[in-house]
């Protein structure tokens, strides 16, 4: 499915606009997983993907970072699968 | 079967009580004035007419009727418990049931259920209980009370020439009443207030009595009404003009003049508080000389002078206490000493809970940017997950998919995470406010449980903490806007006085006003600083997390997400001023200085409000300016409402979705059509005929669109219009009902007692349904709500005024069909008729309901396409080459820029609409055919089955299966 949009952050006072690289559902808890990226990178030269999750049904959509292991390691298992082209 | 949580058995609770509120205040005073008749009688002497032949008939007519309507409403009310008797039988088996199944069961879940259920069942039949008794004795006591001719007689014949003088005055009384001005007497005593109306020395009637403990403004308001409807009535007045007098009110003697009936109540309730708390402050001053006197404090000996060094400024007493470090114990119902371990290890026992690939999330319904695809499958570009990301303050909706319906759960932790669930749901508010504690800081998220498990604790937690902090923001802008309120009242005084004429009494009255209004402010203010600090410390603390406290605070949001925006420009000037100004308000605060609070609350509010501005964000509003800050200030009028603009773009643009959607369609063929022949100036000029329709058809959408608008805006109006009419058929149709002009008796009696209890009905139901439609329109000003919640709150709210309503009707048409089978000698056609007319009254309501529906279906309809703005479909009359860019592909967002907010559009009308409560039909007819006919072999039955009367005193022989009354 197409996926074209884009998001707005606040990054050190300023609003950047990014792209969205990716996202999916997740089976467990029903949250909806957005990637996405301002383009900048690390010190290593990487690209930063971002990841923000929300609840779907709810009545106001509120965006929430995510640090259970288990989010972040579905979260690396999709960009690996993008990566050998399962997607 | 008997369901306590049911529906039915809670509204009968409610009624019981609010029917036994109605007859304590209406029928038991009236009781209590005819058993002290004595002094009745003298007030009826000072106002009747007539020789002491006709002195002796009146009375004892007068007491006569009295004591027979009492005995009416009586009976009346043990007819009433009769229809409640079978619930009461139940009610009570199941009493008896749980008490005996307490003491067997162990597990505490069923016992803490057990232990719910009585509490609501108890009180029910406790209260039937009393309340029959309390009628019993009424009616015992009654029985046993007759008029004493004979001692009367003597009185007069003593009397008879004070009698004369006394008929003389009255007569003099009657006509120059006009002239006069009425005087209320009150008094206070350790738990009541007292009112004596009447006029110079001529009492009016027997002194009113007032319960302080359960003292409310309306019971004044209620007492005066009931006082100049009888004046008027008697004395050949409109009520208007009566109501227009000033009025003199003596304090324990102390005159204050010219009170009318707008400012009467609050100069009483003035009153009562300043002598109770002139009565608190005596006492403690007592206390403290008597504790004094106690001590024997021997004087200490001179001390030598040395120089101190000195002291800080005093800082006035602020309402945040300094955190104790004391560790306190929490204990649950069981005595138990709660801890958090124990909590956990709770939820998560017999769960078998282990780390594996159980607690492996997978993913489902993956989107890729084709973009970003091929990048990463090239391999050239490495990428890095960034934990905490910054904050996202705009999204497109469209990002916003709903993916799979239903949640696919792995099947094996399917089971347990549902238990946990469970578990989580019937947690008390003890432990939950213990697993907040320590979820604070975002700890528990380090906790040694399993990711599912924080997840779910987090998810609950929150949901506790919205809870109360949607509690806490209610009270608070409840407070807020009587502050705003009274001030505003106060304001105006100022004005009146300072640039107008007025005369020394109306000075007075005015200057009373205006500080009866400054009662209680510091009182009021302190509990809303309490408040706010709550509500904070949940916000901070609880529910975001203390680092997303601090991204937020660092990227210029507030601390409660999206809702407010902080510029940071900074104004040492207002800086200054608001400091000074919130110093005003704790010091008043403090030192309990009403006018000081106010004072300092009211200048800080101006120069926050002054200094802010709304700025509206897609589906949010924020506040930008030097000062965020909860705009409660702003006017709150509901029609005026972002939330109705919101709603009509939505229907709007919905509607032009339909046809756009049609007209691409079609555009599809034209294309088609053009391939074929397009040579053809036939075809050419079909287009343009073609072109010319979708004019027509976007005239049409126009038209559509603001129709649908209209409609819409309608639909709201007749909404909120319906609940006050609900109010208003009410009390129309209740008075029409009991009233016939023919033969009724309309002086009082059961006329009375109807209307007072169709009286206290509306009034309570009126500014109930008023005060939840404000508090609606706050809701969604100030954020607690969201549209589709203030929405479906609307129509709940209008749905239950229909069936309170149509309760009242019901008990209306019960007491006039017993009142009916009575009374053979009146005809009561008419009410009859007019009871009947409630049913084209409601029908009508649906009307407006229909049209919202009919509104919210189209928008189901295109849920699937997108949508465009009207701007679009002007441009396909004049523009061939967009439509044929638009044939037979699929639009994309940069190609009609309105694409995204139309769906959105369409994505909050169907939330809205799902939403929506729909109307149920009418059914109560059905029951109302059921009403049996009551008679005294009835309650004779009933007083068996309850168990109040032995069989040997009824007069017949019942049947074992007839007294049982219990349902298998």
């Amino acid at each position: 499915m197409l996926l074209e949009d884009k998001l707005t952050i606040v990054k050190d006072g300023k609003e950047v606009e990014c792209d969205v690289v990716f996202d999916f559902t997740c089976n467990e808890n029903g949250r909806n997983y957005v990637a996405f990226t301002d383009h900048s990178t690390d010190e290593d030269g990487n690209e930063n993907i971002y990841v923000k999750s929300y609840d779907p049904y709810a009545e106001k959509v509120e965006m929430e970072d995510i640090t259970t292991d288990a989010e972040w390691n579905m979260v690396s298992e999709v960009l690996n699968s993008i990566k050998n082209g399962e997607v | 079967m008997f369901d306590s949580t049911s529906e039915q058995f809670r509204n009968q609770v409610i009624d019981l009580s609010n029917q036994i509120s109605v007859f304590r205040r209406v029928t038991v005073t009236r009781n209590q004035e005819l058993l002290n008749e004595e002094e009745r009688f003298n007030n009826q002497i000072a106002s009747m007419s007539g020789d002491k032949t006709n002195v002796e008939n009146i009375h004892f007519l007068y007491v006569k009727e009295e004591k027979e309507h009492i005995m009416r409403d009586i009976k009346s009310e043990l007819l009433y418990l009769n229809v409640l008797g079978k619930t009461y039988n139940d009610a009570r088996a199941r009493v008896v049931e749980l008490a005996k199944k307490i003491n067997t069961v162990e597990d505490k879940d069923e016992k803490k259920a057990i232990r719910d259920e009585l509490k609501v069942v108890l009180p029910f039949v406790e209260m039937y209980e009393s309340y029959y008794k309390e009628l019993k004795s009424m009616q015992a006591a009654l029985d046993g009370y007759e008029h004493n001719n004979d001692r009367y007689l003597d009185y007069i014949k003593a009397n008879v020439d004070t009698f004369k003088d006394v008929k003389n005055n009255a007569q003099e009384a009657k006509t120059v009443l006009k002239e006069k001005e009425l005087t209320f007497d009150l008094t206070l005593t350790e738990d009541k207030l007292s009112i004596m109306a009447g006029y110079d020395n001529i009492k009016l009637d027997a002194p009113e009595e007032f319960d302080l403990s359960v003292l409310t403004p309306e019971d004044i308001d209620y007492f005066l009404i009931n006082f100049l409807e009888n004046v008027a009535k008697n004395n050949n007045m409109s009520y208007d003009e009566l109501a227009k007098k000033k009025f003199n009110v003596k304090l324990n003697g102390q005159e204050i003049k010219n009170v009318n009936d707008d400012t009467f109540t609050n100069t009483v309730l003035a009153y009562v508080s300043n002598q109770r708390k002139d009565n608190k402050d005596r006492q403690e001053e007592e206390q403290r000389v008597q504790n004094e006197i106690e001590s024997n404090v021997p004087d200490k000996p001179a001390e030598k002078e040395v120089e101190k060094p000195r002291k800080a400024a005093r800082v006035p007493k602020t309402v945040v206490d300094a955190p104790t470090n004391k560790l306190e114990l929490q204990e649950n119902e069981q005595g138990e000493i709660l801890n958090i371990d124990r909590i956990l290890a709770d939820l998560t026992k017999g769960l078998d809970l282990a780390k594996g690939d159980d607690w492996k999330f997978s993913a489902s319904n993956i989107r890729v940017n084709q973009n970003f695809k091929k990048k990463v499958c090239t391999g050239n570009v490495l990428y890095n997950i960034v934990a905490l990301a910054p904050s996202v303050v705009s999204y497109p909706f469209q990002l916003i998919h709903k993916g799979i319906g239903k949640i696919a759960y792995n099947k094996k932790i399917d089971a347990r995470v549902k238990q946990l669930q469970e578990r989580l749901k019937n947690l008390s508010e003890e432990e939950l406010r213990l697993l907040y504690e320590n979820y604070k800081g975002g700890n528990l998220r380090n906790y040694n449980k399993m990711p599912v498990v924080n997840t779910m604790i987090q998810a609950r937690i929150t949901a506790w903490i919205k809870q109360k902090t949607k509690k806490i923001t209610a009270r608070m802008v409840s407070i807020y806007n009587t502050i705003l309120k009274d001030f505003k009242r106060m304001t105006e005084i100022s004005k009146i006085i300072k640039e107008q004429e007025i005369s020394e009494a109306e000075y007075n009255s005015l200057s009373e006003e205006y500080f009866a209004l400054t009662y209680g402010k510091a009182d009021l203010i302190r509990e809303y600083l309490e408040l706010s600090k709550e509500k904070l410390d949940y916000e901070v603390g609880g529910a975001k997390g203390f680092g997303d406290s601090i991204q937020a605070f660092k990227t210029g949001m507030s601390q409660a997400g999206f809702r407010f925006r902080r510029i940071p420009k900074e104004n040492d000037e207002i800086n200054e001023a608001q400091a000074k100004a919130y110093e005003e308000e704790l010091k008043g605060v403090a030192n309990n200085d009403d006018v000081m609070a106010l004072s300092g609350f009211v200048k800080r509010e101006k120069i926050i409000s002054d200094n802010s501005e709304i700025e509206e964000l897609l589906f949010m509003d924020r506040e930008a300016g030097l000062r965020s800050y909860n705009p409660v200030m702003k006017p709150l009028n509901y029609e005026k409402d972002p939330f109705v603009s919101d709603l009509m773009r939505t229907v709007v643009l919905v509607a032009s979705g339909i046809n756009l959607y049609t007209t691409i369609q079609r555009a599809h063929e034209l294309d088609n059509l053009k391939e074929l022949t397009e040579t053809q100036n036939q075809v050419i000029q079909d287009q343009q005929q073609r072109i010319n329709n979708y004019a027509t058809e976007i005239q049409h959408a126009k038209d559509l669109s603001q129709g649908i608008t209209e409609k819409s805006q309608a639909v709201i109006d007749s909404r909120v219009a319906q609940i006050n009419e609900a109010n208003l058929a009410h009390t129309n149709t209740l008075e029409r009902a009991v009233l016939d002009q023919t033969n009724w008796h309309s002086t009082g009696e059961t006329y009375r007692a109807l209307d007072d209890a169709a009286h206290a009905t509306y009034n309570s139901a009126y500014q109930a349904s008023q005060a939840e439609i404000n508090a609606i329109a706050d809701g969604v000003s100030n954020g607690t709500l969201t549209h589709s919640e203030a929405m479906a709150k609307l129509t709940e709210l209008s749905k239950n005024m229909e069936d309170q309503f149509v309760a009242n009707y019901k008990d209306v048409y019960n007491t006039v069909t017993t009142y009916a089978t009575e009374h053979p000698q009146f005809d009561l056609t008419a009410p009859t008729e007019g009871l009947g007319k409630v049913i084209d009254t409601s029908a009508n309501i649906n009307v407006g309901n229909q049209a919202i529906d009919e509104a919210f279906k189209m928008a189901e309809e295109i849920s699937n396409i997108p949508g465009t703005s009207l701007a679009e479909i002007e441009a396909l009359a004049t523009n061939l080459s967009k439509i044929e860019a638009l044939s037979g592909v699929a639009p994309t967002q940069s190609m009609i820029p309105g694409l995204f907010n139309s769906l959105s559009a369409a994505a909050l009308a169907i939330g809205v609409k799902n939403r929506m409560i729909k109307y149920n039909s009418y059914s109560f007819l059905e029951d109302l055919e059921n009403v049996d006919e009551i008679t005294d072999d009835d309650i004779k039955d009933y007083e068996i089955n309850v168990g109040l009367k032995d069989k040997s005193e009824a007069e017949e022989e019942i049947t074992e299966e007839e007294t049982s009354g219990l349902s298998k």
